[in-house]
């Protein structure tokens, strides 16, 4: 377990590197000049002259051979410092720290909610296999897995919010309005989890040692709570940091519709515009949390899955 | 097998849809914009007067050469990598699996949201996006499978007879290697219609009048309450192909993956 | 049974664990300590941990006591004049972008659309010629000198008295702050008379001098208190006039203000205003529908006609357009540099069906001219109309024929084809440059289009782009077609955003005519000539002049909607049960 967790650590630097550079030559392979970009914000109506382009160039850096400057990038980047946004020239860093709190908070309700739904749901049809709950269940995740977020997060504003009233239609701020981003952002998820979750149950139910203990003569409920369900679940786990992508993809189009300031909107506005700071830096920071919540999954993996903490051989 | 009808059903209107009796897709036709469904327009028209089910069907095409050329890419990549990666095993190995560690930490669509973002909005720039980023969690997976080929004794019986790289990957590596691939990539191709059209509907992707449902979904959005029909028809499209695909990559995985097949029952 | 059970959690731990990594990342990761916080949420310090930051994050509620209460605290640090506003209802308002920083050397529009920022002149809501406003009457003594008098008894957010000194300081400031401000004024001195009189002398003449006071970043600022306060604390600085003082405002997405009970038009029956940013038209719409907000800013005619059918909800709109919908014919194209091209172009495209369009009745109007009749009439001018039989005719005179038999026109073994541009915001761009494209195809010329970002405008990329902009500029028709169609880039603005690279002698004599004029009527005269020219040349393909239409809830009281997009909400308007 050491030796594992020494050597997940060791290369974490490198992928952090990685990150770095493929975040840096995406930046670069935009075409346009940024100190050009950033002076046609400041002025709209004027184009910028020649000598105002190199002035800003010179200042930015960006006269600098490329080499120069990624190492100058990346030591900032290690300071939190990310640049400044071409159209509000704040700081990029700032920015997407204030937006991380709704998008945690999105993400983690979906993600919640997804397991809330998928987990009971995959063990129910595993248990029933070829009945109607499990025929209905499968049904439920090919539908949820296929059905477009854009579509169905409009579909429902109009039957939640506008015709029903229950709910309010957008923003940000009271926890009711956190209740429908997060059910279009979650039904994705919660398709491929369920889908797991019964896959593994059902193989772990078929597994001689499940076999073993039935014919020890221990309960259904039993068999299937004390050994299927822990294993089953494992895989879901491993997915955590799948799933993460899959959330934070989404989110950047749930978020767009429900007006949900977050890392999402931003990106979408970023995008649009050709705000390449801020894109360079989202996609970066992102990539950060997605590696580490995969490294912590995979190390709460091992130590759940005795398994794989003592390695195969030995089970 | 309704995987196997949709996605037949799709491909087909798809590859036809050129000469079936339809009204030109792109034609405007203002007097007649946002007309209801009616016997000659079977459903409706949109905003501009154009005919909604011949864009529907027009849209098969674009979605489906769209995956086409996108899987295509990626699935190049994926092999070239995954091959060299599990075949020739060493540095080269590490290496490239490091990459594709590093790259898995970008989500996809955000990634190909970004590239496309640099390049510019246009389809093909978002085709190349998506085709640059999906190829990574399968070279992964060929490379397990190589790997296991590799380690088959008639592999290994080939090697010892002097057999050369190439013919052994061709002769016995590729057979084995083919079954997996089938299935991720009709499984896949849901992911990358839902992916484009996100693109699309963000207006990132294709330019109009371009027939594509994800484009079409974003020009109905101010009809959201006066004509909804324009917006539910390329979503129900969209989830139609993709239920199909996903049937359909179930469907082979439980022909040519036994091991899950006995397990699903 | 007792170590199975804490086994079959450690999954659930597990999944908790990563929740909580995810979280804690939310909290710290980039925000490096050496950074300055962002200017405009300065008094909301970033959050460190997560439990400790969700009462402190944005909220936008609809709940009338808590927000009051907040305001009410928020009004102790920034407004002590203000009184208690706990009875009193909060307006919640969606607007499309809340981009610019409040301070009006910053750009100004947000502040004044919000009713906090005041300038010396407000533009008139029924022909937009410039009315009083913190300035009583403007007298233009000669050709270089101008004597305004100021309103007495108006106060800043921060209790001190705007006397002429203040004025005298704020201009300045903006002069000092902002060069196309000081280039659009070209002040040379502004004397303080008495108290409430200045005299302000130009470099040249400036006969339109108070239109050009209402410009939204030439609104009057507390300018001891703005430059005290510093980069990033203007609210705190109370420097504003308006009827609502800002209390909180957080760039692309929310922005709050209270009453200003000291307010020299008297105090608003508002406890204050909330404004949303919701970009996105259809979520505007679905939010007012959904009882979110009681009105929002800017929807499109098909949102118009849902509100319209909802029985708790009206569109709400002056009548006529202030922005053009246009497209910039690009001169340094070859395509379109032949005119009997340009003209064959213009006539092939039905502008006036394309209006109906994206500008049906309700929402806007046709625009044969650049600029609409309520800023300038022009009787005898107009813009050549459709024709495809006469569009054809020029095609084949300027050497265009189908030669070979593909349905589109070439000369040389070149086809014709152009590119039509556009950016997505505007719902508009995109619906015209398909339409566009259509009608071209009929006349054999092969269009395509380009929905990408404004800017592209600047590149050389297009023949003709979509554009949306406000031509009532300061109220002076000639200010308006200078900007667009003008080439010197002199003090006037002229040429600013000449994107299509017109360039035409006589064009810029007309304009030119005007400098010293101060005569309404002559300059609409001079508008009108110079009009003729844009018109006939095809300097630019004027579609449509758009209404800026507001969705309101009934509960709205006394909603006065003001047809430029200067000024949404005044002091009157109000909030019913």
């Amino acid at each position: 377990m050491v030796a594992y967790l020494a050597r997940r650590l060791a290369t974490l630097p490198l992928l952090l590197l990685g990150i770095s550079a493929v975040s840096f030559a995406l930046l670069n392979l935009a075409p346009g000049d940024p100190a050009e970009i950033v002076l046609r914000q400041r002025n709209p109506g004027q184009l910028p002259n020649p000598a105002e382009v190199a002035a800003l160039r010179a200042e930015l850096g960006l006269d600098a051979p490329l080499p120069v400057q990624y190492v100058r990038w990346v030591s900032q980047a290690l300071t939190g410092d990310l640049g400044r946004s071409y159209s509000t020239e704040r700081p990029v860093g700032a920015q997407l720290a204030r937006r991380t709190v709704p998008t945690a908070l999105l993400t983690a309700a979906a993600l919640a909610l997804a397991l809330l739904v998928a987990v009971p749901m995959g063990i129910l049809s595993a248990r029933r296999r070829g009945s109607a709950v499990d025929t209905v269940a499968r049904l439920a995740a090919l539908v949820g897995a296929a059905a477009p977020s854009y579509a169905l997060a409009y579909g429902l504003i109009i039957l939640f919010a506008v015709k029903l009233s229950w709910l309010p239609a957008l923003g940000y701020g009271s926890p009711a309005q956190v209740v429908l981003p997060a059910i279009a952002l979650s039904l994705a998820p919660m398709a491929q989890l369920m889908r797991l979750i019964r896959a593994s149950m059902l193989e772990t139910l078929g597994q001689d040692y499940i076999r073993t203990a039935r014919a020890k003569g221990l309960s259904e409920q039993t068999v299937a709570f004390r050994h299927a369900l822990r294993n089953a679940l494992l895989p879901a786990i491993g997915a955590t940091g799948v799933n993460l992508g899959y959330l934070l993809s989404g989110a950047v189009i749930v978020e767009t519709i429900f007006t949900w300031p977050g890392l999402g909107q931003l990106m979408v506005g970023a995008a649009l515009t050709r705000d390449y700071p801020v894109v360079q830096g989202f996609v970066t920071y992102i990539a950060v949390v997605v590696l580490l919540v995969n490294l912590a999954a995979d190390i709460a993996l091992r130590v759940a899955d005795p398994r794989l903490r003592f390695g195969r051989d030995e089970m | 097998m309704l995987g196997l009808f949709l996605v037949t059903t799709l491909l087909l209107a798809g590859i036809m849809a050129p000469w079936l009796p339809l009204d030109d897709p792109t034609e405007i036709n203002l007097p007649d914009r946002l007309l209801p469904p009616s016997a000659e327009r079977l459903l409706g028209t949109d905003h501009l007067g154009r005919d909604t089910f011949s864009r529907i069907v027009h849209g098969a095409r674009m979605t489906l050469l769209a995956a086409a050329v996108t899987l295509a890419l990626s699935m190049t990549i994926a092999l070239t990598v995954g091959i060299l990666s599990g075949y020739h095993g060493g540095w080269p190995d590490t290496a490239l699996m490091g990459v594709v560690d590093l790259l898995l930490a970008f989500p996809s669509l955000i990634l190909a949201l970004a590239v496309a973002g640099a390049l510019g909005p246009g389809l093909f720039n978002v085709l190349l996006a998506a085709g640059a980023v999906w190829w990574v969690g399968h070279a992964r997976i060929i490379r397990g499978v190589t790997l296991g080929a590799r380690q088959m004794e008639y592999v290994t019986a080939a090697r010892a007879a002097g057999a050369g790289s190439r013919r052994i990957i061709l002769r016995h590596i590729a057979p084995n290697i083919l079954g997996p691939i089938v299935v991720i990539a009709s499984l896949d191709v849901g992911w990358i219609i839902l992916g484009i059209a996100g693109l699309n509907f963000l207006g990132l992707g294709a330019q109009p009048p371009t027939p594509e449902w994800g484009a079409m979904l974003n020009d109905a959005r101010p009809h959201l309450q006066t004509a909804p029909r324009l917006l539910l028809l390329p979503g129900a499209a969209i989830f139609v192909a993709v239920l199909g695909f996903n049937l359909l990559g179930d469907g082979l995985r439980d022909l040519l993956d036994p091991r899950t097949a006995s397990s699903r029952g | 049974m007792r170590k199975l059970s804490i086994r079959h959690f450690k999954p659930a731990m597990a999944v908790g664990f990563g929740l909580v990594l995810l979280l804690v990342m939310a909290c710290g990761a980039p925000a490096a300590p050496s950074e300055p916080a962002p200017p405009a949420a300065a008094s909301n310090p970033q959050p460190t941990a997560p439990a400790a930051s969700a009462p402190q994050q944005p909220v936008a509620t609809t709940a009338p006591a808590r927000q009051s209460e907040q305001s009410s605290a928020a009004e102790q640090r920034t407004a002590p004049a203000a009184a208690n506003v706990l009875d009193r209802p909060t307006l919640n308002a969606g607007v499309i972008w809340l981009d610019s920083p409040l301070d009006p050397v910053l750009g100004g529009w947000v502040a004044s659309q919000s009713g906090m920022s005041e300038n010396l002149f407000s533009l008139s809501p029924t022909n937009f010629k410039p009315e009083p406003r913190l300035a009583t009457e403007a007298t233009h003594v000669d050709p270089l000198t101008w004597e305004i008098k100021l309103r007495s008894g108006v106060k800043f957010h921060n209790g001190a008295e705007m006397d002429a000194a203040a004025v005298k300081a704020s201009l300045e400031r903006t002069i000092r702050l902002s060069e196309a401000s000081a280039d659009s004024l070209g002040i040379d001195t502004i004397v303080v008379n008495d108290e409430q009189t200045i005299t302000i002398t130009t470099l040249e003449p400036r006969p339109t001098l108070p239109g050009l006071l209402t410009a939204p970043g030439l609104a009057i600022t507390d300018a001891d208190a703005a430059d005290a306060a510093g980069e990033g604390n203007f609210i705190q600085a109370g420097a504003l006039t308006g009827p609502y003082v800002p209390t909180e405002y957080i760039q692309k997405e929310r922005l709050s203000s209270v009453a200003n009970d000291d307010y020299w038009g008297g105090a608003p029956p508002l406890a204050g205003i909330e404004h949303v940013a919701i970009p996105d038209t259809n979520s505007r719409e679905l939010a007012l529908q959904a009882g979110d907000i009681d009105i929002a800013v800017n929807i499109s005619p098909e949102g118009a006609q849902t509100i319209n059918a909802h029985p708790d909800l009206q569109a709400h709109t002056a009548g006529f357009g202030t922005a053009a919908v246009l497209w910039w014919v690009n001169f340094e194209r070859p395509a379109l540099a032949d005119p009997l091209v340009r003209r064959a172009v213009s006539l092939a495209i039905d502008r006036e069906s394309i209006a109906g369009l994206v500008a049906p009745a309700g929402s806007g109007s046709f625009a044969e001219l650049l600029l609409p009749e309520a800023l300038v009439s022009c009787p005898g001018v107009n813009a050549p109309g459709y024709d495809t039989a006469q569009a054809r005719d020029l095609l084949a005179e300027a050497g265009y024929v189908d030669t070979d038999g593909d349905g589109f026109v070439d000369k040389d073994g070149q086809p014709l084809e152009i590119v039509i541009g556009g950016y997505p915001q505007r719902f508009q761009l995109p619906i015209m440059a398909e339409a566009a494209q259509a009608m071209l195809a009929d006349v054999g010329i092969k269009a395509e289009v380009l929905i990408t970002e404004w800017s592209v405008v600047k590149e050389p990329g297009w023949d003709l782009f979509g554009w949306y902009n406000n031509v009532v500029d300061t109220g002076d028709p000639i200010l308006n077609i200078s900007k667009f169609v003008g080439v010197s880039a002199d003090a006037s603005g002229s040429g600013a955003n000449n994107y299509g690279h017109f360039h035409s002698a006589e064009l810029e004599n007309i304009i030119s005519s005007a400098a010293d004029v101060s005569d309404t009527r002559q300059r609409e005269e001079i508008a009108c000539r110079a009009l003729d020219i844009v018109a006939s040349e095809t300097a630019l393909l004027p579609v449509a002049h758009a209404y800026l239409v507001y969705g309101v809830n009934e509960r709205v009281a006394n909603f006065e909607p003001h047809p430029t997009n200067l000024y949404f909400f005044d002091h009157r308007i109000g909030l019913g049960e």
